[in-house]
Formats: structure tokens, sequence, C-alpha cells
């Protein structure tokens, strides 16, 4: 197969997963390859709710990679010199709507204190109100974190692309992924694609939803499947509720953003009526003003769904040179998936704890069978 | 302006005369009329301001499909002028323009 | 679930028609528009709470119009007026909302009437208050009576423009110009085409006789480069075009005016179709992008047929006989005619369809849009009147993607506001095409997303099965 392109790394998908990562490469003076088989954002990337949201993520590590991550969040907006409508600082807001949730909830912020860093606290209805005007007044009280934010996904994607193109990452679009070259002690060689071979000694698995085809041409099987979410966006509204919330946001401009479903439908994006009644109806039960409005948009999305939840992430021991950056909450993780891998890559090593993401945990004989030299299909 | 009942054929009689609120101002206007007619008719063209340029927009496509007549009626935002039929004692707001966010 | 054996979706002069002779043929009936009275743009209402001396004023066609209005009194044949179909299931299911309720309804046949829209080419100055789209205009004027203005243009290209100009005149309004791309006087090349519809032919000859007794300028290759005014309407430039339309590069004549009114003929309002997964063919003298079908007005889709402007732009004569040879059509499959029977009313029907287009293909060579007139549209002028994306930005945009109208959406927002592309689709697309150096019909085309148009909340959480 001719050679078409050579680079460094190669990374597999241009969702914001794969161009963070390429991104923080790029800044770390590395040749970066940007893969999809059609072109940035075309997944999960610009059909997610665009939360950044650390409060009630679970378990305690990975509360602690998504704190660590939305840190990262406005120095890397900053650098890409875009306004991709990020709201953060002011925090976010979790509802609850009984008295056994506001017990649950002050459970759930002893287990995030374990980290010193955590400054949520719980909140009586009349001071969600107060932060939250359009909140239903039938509310027990809820939670407020200052460390969840909330982004335009579409803009934050497209963003990154473009600080990726300003800083020399090349971006091979309408270029799908047909196999995995590997070499002399199943190193990575290379990524094979229709158009050619692309020459690479590091391959980062970042294809979101489509990423257990992908880890397969390496022998792994991740377990990974999708879930689906859908998505109601409304017409805009004079603004009641300026913090995003777990499952409700009001746009800077005014639209509201409702979610959301959780469906195990295999790869299915379509929407359905009986989704979106049941966003609506859990929608009109937290913001009242939401019932004297229209929906102008559906969508739905895949969520990457591990089978535990927690990310796929970091080297797979068997495959030298091969790096899985998948899991839920992308959109939260992706400047920390950024940092993560570029660190990996540069040094070898990474500061943060990423033990408990190993990509092999559901596999760990997988990249050992078949030996030496191996193509994927 | 209202066209007379007779200028064009078939003549018509409009529905009797009501009275709504504009921004707080009454405002003449007839049964079976539109909002958007009915503010058109008192030369009011401007209906709202646009979000990112404070661009003044009203009526367009007249059917309910551009979206740009949009006000508050009795409390409820983005009415289409266009479609709605005026009724007596109707409350209809234009939000007035905001000013630009930022950039 | 509501089940239907015929479910028309609009009831402008193709749905009623269709609606009606599926009735006749006596299959159960269901015609659904989302406006409050049917009968379309074409067979327009006037108001309830408005009485009319005579009948409501469609000229030629008053006769038909009312008749196909009289024959929705069929037992069989139930109309759902203010109801729009937000969405459709794979398996031809139609998702209807209401101002208060929503329901699915299952038709055994589905036909789809869904009209077309206004196009509009944006120019400076295009979103003023006071600018209007042509028909929006004459819907004003006729059903409304209402005249948004004293001082009054029309402008663009087509038919349309000499029916609104000859009503504003009638109306009382000063015509101050109509401003027109094509070159009506071509029309007489094609003067044994303009036979087949003598109606329309003399028509638009009433028209012109009267904009020229009462002085109105009609100015032919012209276009608005410009309308200006403090916070509204209040003059227009206009210019010479040369044969494909571009702007010539000459001093624009000003004209002070209150009101314009813009069209650039029709639109097919297809999104239906795409939702539904009917093949789309896209044919530029038929308006774009228009739903495929075969002899029978059938689509890809079996059991599903259109009829009228959304199968390719025609005018109301083609849209009442194609909405009678789908209406058929259904009513045949589901035997309430023999093949025999059908294959006898379609091939007259046909040949008449066949007259009309040659009348219709004439129309087109003359007013038919071409590719000059983008050269309207400057750099920072609105091109996403929703989302106020200038063509700098969609340019800028488009130089950035794969071909992809995806990705210029993304990145611009331009197609992603309340009107869902209506008014701007066609002009992106042609923006980027011309930006990556291919053609519109290369462009990769996003999908149809629902909900068509916009739901109420309170319409999705009263579902009335």
């Amino acid at each position: 197969m001719k050679t078409i392109y050579s680079a460094e790394v190669a990374v597999i998908g241009a969702g914001a997963v794969g161009l963070s990562i390429a991104y923080w490469l790029a800044k770390r003076g590395r040749d970066v390859v940007v893969l999809d088989r059609e072109g940035p954002g075309a997944g999960s990337s610009t059909a997610n709710f665009g939360l950044v949201w650390v409060h009630s993520k679970e378990p305690h590590t990975y509360f602690e990679l998504s704190l660590r991550s939305s840190q990262l969040w406005p120095q890397m907006v900053e650098e890409l010199g875009e306004d991709v409508e990020l709201r953060h600082g002011q925090g976010g807001v979790q509802l609850c709507l009984t008295e056994a949730d506001m017990v649950k909830a002050q459970m759930m912020l002893e287990r995030q204190r374990r980290s010193l860093l955590f400054r949520g606290r719980l909140l009586s209805a009349s001071e969600v109100l107060e932060l939250q005007p359009g909140v239903s007044r039938h509310i027990a009280g809820g939670t407020w974190s200052p460390h969840d934010a909330d982004v335009n996904p579409v803009k934050w994607t497209f963003a990154l692309a473009r600080g990726c193109q300003q800083r020399g990452v090349k971006l091979l679009t309408r270029t799908e992924v047909t196999g995995i070259e590997l070499g002399e002690g199943s190193h990575v060689t290379g990524v094979l694609t229709p158009q050619g071979r692309i020459a690479a000694t590091r391959v980062v698995n970042a294809a979101g939803v489509w990423a257990g085809a992908i880890a397969e041409m390496v022998g792994v099987k991740l377990g990974l499947a999708p879930e689906r979410g859908q998505l109601l966006v409304t017409e805009r509204a004079p603004m009641t509720c300026p913090l995003p919330m777990a499952w409700h946001r009001q746009m800077p401009n005014g639209q509201y953003f409702l979610g959301t479903t959780f469906e195990d439908v295999g790869f299915d994006f379509s929407t359905t009526t009986a989704g979106a009644r049941e966003i609506l109806r859990r929608a009109v039960a937290a913001l009242p003003a939401v019932r004297g409005l229209s929906i102008v948009r559906q969508f739905a999305g895949l969520r990457p769904m591990p089978k535990d939840g927690l990310p796929f992430l970091g080297p797979v021991s068997h495959v030298p040179g091969f790096y899985v950056a998948v899991g839920h909450s992308g959109n939260t993780l992706s400047p920390i998936h950024g940092k993560i891998i570029s660190d990996l890559i540069v040094d070898g090593h990474t500061d943060v704890p990423i033990e408990d993401y190993d990509p092999l945990r559901y596999d760990p004989w997988g990249a050992r069978k078949g030996g030496e030299e191996r193509y994927g299909h | 302006m209202r066209i007379g009942e007779e200028k064009l054929r078939p003549s018509i009689r409009r529905g009797r005369e009501i009275w709504i609120s504009v921004d707080g101002s009454p405002l003449p206007a007839y049964e079976g009329e539109t909002i958007a007619a009915a503010l058109l008719a008192a030369g009011e063209l401007t209906l709202r301001h646009t979000d990112k340029g404070g661009q003044p927009r009203g009526v367009f496509c007249g059917v309910g499909l551009c979206h740009e007549c949009r006000v508050t009626v009795n409390g409820v935002p983005n009415v289409r002028a266009c479609l709605t039929p005026v009724a007596p004692g109707m409350v209809v707001e234009r939000p007035a323009p905001v000013r630009r966010r930022g950039s | 679930m509501r089940r239907t054996e015929i479910a028309v979706v609009g009831a402008g002069p193709a749905g009623l028609s269709a609606a009606v002779s599926a009735a006749r043929a006596g299959a159960r009936v269901t015609l659904i528009d989302r406006y409050t009275q049917p009968g379309g743009q074409y067979f327009r209402q006037f108001p309830l709470g408005f009485r009319a001396a005579s009948g409501p004023g469609w000229g030629d066609d008053e006769a038909q119009g009312r008749k196909l209005l009289a024959g929705l009194q069929m037992k069989n044949l139930e109309v759902l007026c203010d109801t729009a179909v937000f969405d459709a299931k794979a398996d031809g299911t139609l998702e209807l909302a209401t101002a208060d309720h929503s329901f699915a309804l299952q038709a055994e046949k589905l036909i789809l009437a869904t009209g077309a829209s206004e196009r509009v080419i944006p120019f400076p100055g295009w979103t003023l208050p006071g600018v209007f789209t042509a028909g929006g205009l004459q819907n004003l004027v006729k059903t409304q009576r209402i005249l948004p203005g004293r001082r009054i243009a029309v402008a663009g290209s087509g038919p349309l423009l000499y029916a609104v100009a000859a009503l504003l005149i009638d109306a009382g309004a000063e015509v101050v110009a109509l401003v027109e791309a094509g070159q009506p006087a071509e029309a007489a090349k094609h003067w044994p085409s303009l036979f087949a519809n003598r109606t329309l032919a003399f028509a638009g000859a009433r028209y012109l006789s009267k904009l020229w007794r009462t002085g109105v300028p009609v100015l032919s290759r012209h276009a608005i480069l410009q309308a200006e005014g403090k916070g509204q309407l209040e003059r227009v430039a206009v210019g010479k075009l040369d044969a494909e339309w571009h702007p010539q590069a000459r001093p624009p004549t000003y004209f002070e005016v209150d009101a314009l009114g813009l069209n650039f003929g029709f639109l097919p309002s297809i999104e239906l179709a795409r939702l539904l997964g009917c093949q789309i063919v896209f044919r530029p003298p038929l308006g774009g992008y228009t739903v495929a079908h075969n002899a029978r007005m059938e689509t890809s889709r079996p059991g599903i047929f259109v009829a009228g402007e959304a199968a390719g732009i025609g005018g109301a004569s083609i849209a009442m006989l194609q909405g009678e040879m789908a209406g058929l059509a259904a009513a045949q499959q589901l035997e309430y005619l023999s093949e025999a029977q059908a294959e006898q009313h379609l091939r007259v029907l046909g040949r008449r369809l066949a007259r009309q287009e040659r009348f219709r293909d004439a129309m087109n060579a003359v007013f038919g849009l071409r590719p000059g007139i983008y050269d309207l549209i400057r750099d920072d002028t609105i091109v996403c009147r929703c989302e106020e994306a200038t063509r700098a930005a969609i340019i800028r945009a488009a130089m950035e993607s794969t071909p992809s109208l995806r990705e210029v959406k993304c990145r611009t927002w331009a197609g992603m506001g309340s009107c869902q592309g209506r008014f701007c689709a066609e002009t992106i697309q042609h923006l980027t095409a011309e930006a990556l150096g291919v053609s519109v019909a290369d462009l990769s085309f996003p999908r149809v997303r629902p909900p068509l148009g916009t739901v109420p909340v309170a319409a999705l959480l009263e579902e009335r099965p």
C-alpha cells in the first residue's frame, strides 16, 4: 500500500477528544496527523449537552479527573482565542426535588470533600431560587459547585480544529481507518486507509463511539457500547437560569437546552416523540417557563459508554505505541485527555492517576492473541 | 394604512373594531386581522432587534415561516404576529433592544 | 394510534385536488394543513371575522377553487387544520401537533403536497423593516387589506411580481417600480408554449397592460443593489444586470420607497419528503431540490406520493393536475379503482399535464434564476437572517471545511436558526459550492432533523392518541 503521509502521531477521530490530544501534542512540538472518516465534530462532539460537569461524578478518582479537567478549560479557551460560550467560575447546580434527594446529595458532597479542592455545598430551596429564579418553587433544594461549567460543544470542537490547524496539525478528513499496521514486537508502524498508508509510530484511538472497531484492529475488545441520549432545544426566552444544571441549561442567547434519555438502541441516531415527551416532563417540573415555549430542534447523540462508565485511557501494554482515549463525558474530559495522552507520548508518563482506566481491563489477554505482525481487516 | 373596504374586489367588511395594547399604549384593530396587520396599519414596522447585532427586524414572509415577526403576547414570548389574530384586550409587547454582550 | 387510509399533507391546490379525488374514489382521507383554513397560499381565504361581498377573489381559478373546497364536505374526508406535521417515522407514521396537543397518525398511503416557500436573494439592507417577500406583501394586501407603505416597489424575478404590482395599483399604492432581473420580452420567443396556458398568459398580459397604463416603470434586467434607511426602509438603489444577471458597474438609480416586495421564484418544500427518506433530485429549472416521482406521482418510497410544488415548481394548474393524479393513484393502490380505470384517468390527466409543463418550461427559460445574481451579496451582507451570519463568515468557514454543509453550519451557525434554513439554505449552498469550486449537487446535504417547523412544548406534553 502506498504511503501517502508520514507523521509521529496519528490520532484517529477528529472529535473534541482527538482534536484536544492533537492540540496538546502540537503545543509540545510533535508532528501530528488527525484522521476522520468524515470531518471535525462528526460524532458525539457536536451532539452532546455541553456540560463541563464535576460535582456529581463518581467514583472518587473519576470525580478528581473531572475536577482537574475543569481547571484546564479556561486556559485552553483563552489560548484558542475564540468565543465558545464557556461559562466557567459561576458554577453549576443540581436540583433536589425531594427531601430524600437532599439526604443523598449531602452524602455525595461528603464523599466529594475527600478532595481538598472541592468547594461545593448544599443549598436550600430559597438559595437555589436566588441563583436560578427560573426554577420551580416545588424543589427541596440543591447542590452547587463552582467547578461545574458549560460550553457550546460545537463551537468548542471547531475552535479546537482551528487551533490544531494553526499549530501545524494535519487534518485528513474523509479518510477512514481500515487497519492498524504493526511491526516488530507488535509496535505500531502505521495506519491503513482506502487512500493509502499513513506512517506513524504512535497511534491514538479517539474514535468515540466507534473506538471499539478501531481497537479490534489491534485485537483488543474494549467493552464499549453506544448509549443514546436525546436532546431538545427551545426557542429563545428571557434569561432566568444563568447557571447550568445537570439535565437542563439555558444558553447565553436564551434558548433552553433540555436533556436527556439513556437508551440502549445500538448505532441509532434517530429521535423519538416518546423521548421528547420524557425530556419535557422532567423539564417542566424543574423549569415551569418551558411549558410556554416551543421546540426548535431535536437530535440525538451516542455516548461511548464503557461497561463500568469509566474512560479507557492510556497505552495498550502489548501494542507499544498504541493509546486509547475514549469514554463518557468526553466533553468535560477533552482537555485532560489531551494533557494525559500528550504526557504519555512525550514523557512516557503522566502525573494524572489513570490506573482505573486501563484499556485492557475487559480484555486482558486480547492483545496477546495472534502474536507477530498483524494487519487490520 | 388600512385599504378601504370597497377599494379591492371583492369588497369586504372587517370584523368589529376592538382595542389591543402595544407596549402599554392602546391600538385600534379589527377582529379578523392579525397582530402584524394591525401593527403595519399603524405604521409600526419594527417588531424586534437581533441578539448579536441589535438590528431592527419586522414582518418579512407574512406566513409564519421566517419567525422574524416575534412579539410577546399576554406574557408569552415568540408569538408570530403574522399568524395570530388580534383579540380584545390583547397585550402585545415588543422587547426593548438589548445591548450586545461583549463582542 | 389514529389511522386513516390516505393522509394528504398540505391543503393548497395540490393537496385539495389529491384529497378530493381520493375521497371521491371512495377512500378514507385525512387532509392536514398547518394554517387555520384550507387553500394554501394560492386559494387563501379571508380571515374568520371578515365578510366578503362575493367570492374570495381568486380570479380565473375561483370556480375551481370553490369546487375543491366544497369537495371537503365529503363524509369520508376529514380535514385537520391548525395541525402541523412535525416529524415522520421510517414506517411513514406522521407525528402531528396543534397548538395544544399532539398525536401520531398512521396512513396506508401518504400524499405529500407540502408546497413551496419564496426564494429571496440577500443584498445589503434586505433585513430592514419594510422589506417583505412579494407573496407576503400580496397576502397582507389581498387578505388582510393592509398597505404597509405608500410608495412600494416589487423586485426579483418571475410572474408573481406582475400580479403583486397590479394588485398594489388596485389597492391605491404608488408602485414606484417593478424591478425584474429577467427579460420578459424574451417570453415572446416562447410564444407557442405560452398558449399552453391561455388563462395565465392573458393574465400576464393584463398585468403588463395595467402597469403600462398606470405609468409604473418596469425595469427589466435590473435588480435592487441595496436597501437603505434609518431603522427602516427609505430608499433602494437599483442597478442594471447583464444577461447572466451579474450587476454591471454603473451608477445605480435611487427610488424613495417605504415598502418592498421581493421574490425570485419558489423553492420546493421537501423537508418532510427528506425525513421520510424519499429520493430527492436536483433540478435547477424546477426550483432546485425536488421530490423524485414516477408518472403516477409515486416517490421512491412505495405508497408515498408527491404532488404540486414539492415535485418541482410549476404553478397551480400543474399542482392541481398532479394532485388529482396522486389521489387517483393512491386510491387505486387501495383498490378503490381498478387498474384499468386508473390508467385511463391518469392518461388523460397526463396529457393535460404535459401541455402545462410546456408553459412552465417557457416561464423558467425567461425567469429562471441565473447565478450572477449572487454577486449582489457583499462580504458583510447578512445571509442567515436568524443567526446573523454574513457571506464573509460562510466563505471563510467553507474554505476551512471539507465539502460539507454540515461543517459550514457548525462553524457559522448559518441555517441553524428559527427558520430552519428556509430563507438561507440555498444561498449557503451556493456560496459554499462556489468557494470550494464544486457544484451544489456535489455538496453533501445535512440531515433534516425534526421538528419540521416549531412545536409547542404544551402540545407535546398533551398526547391525545
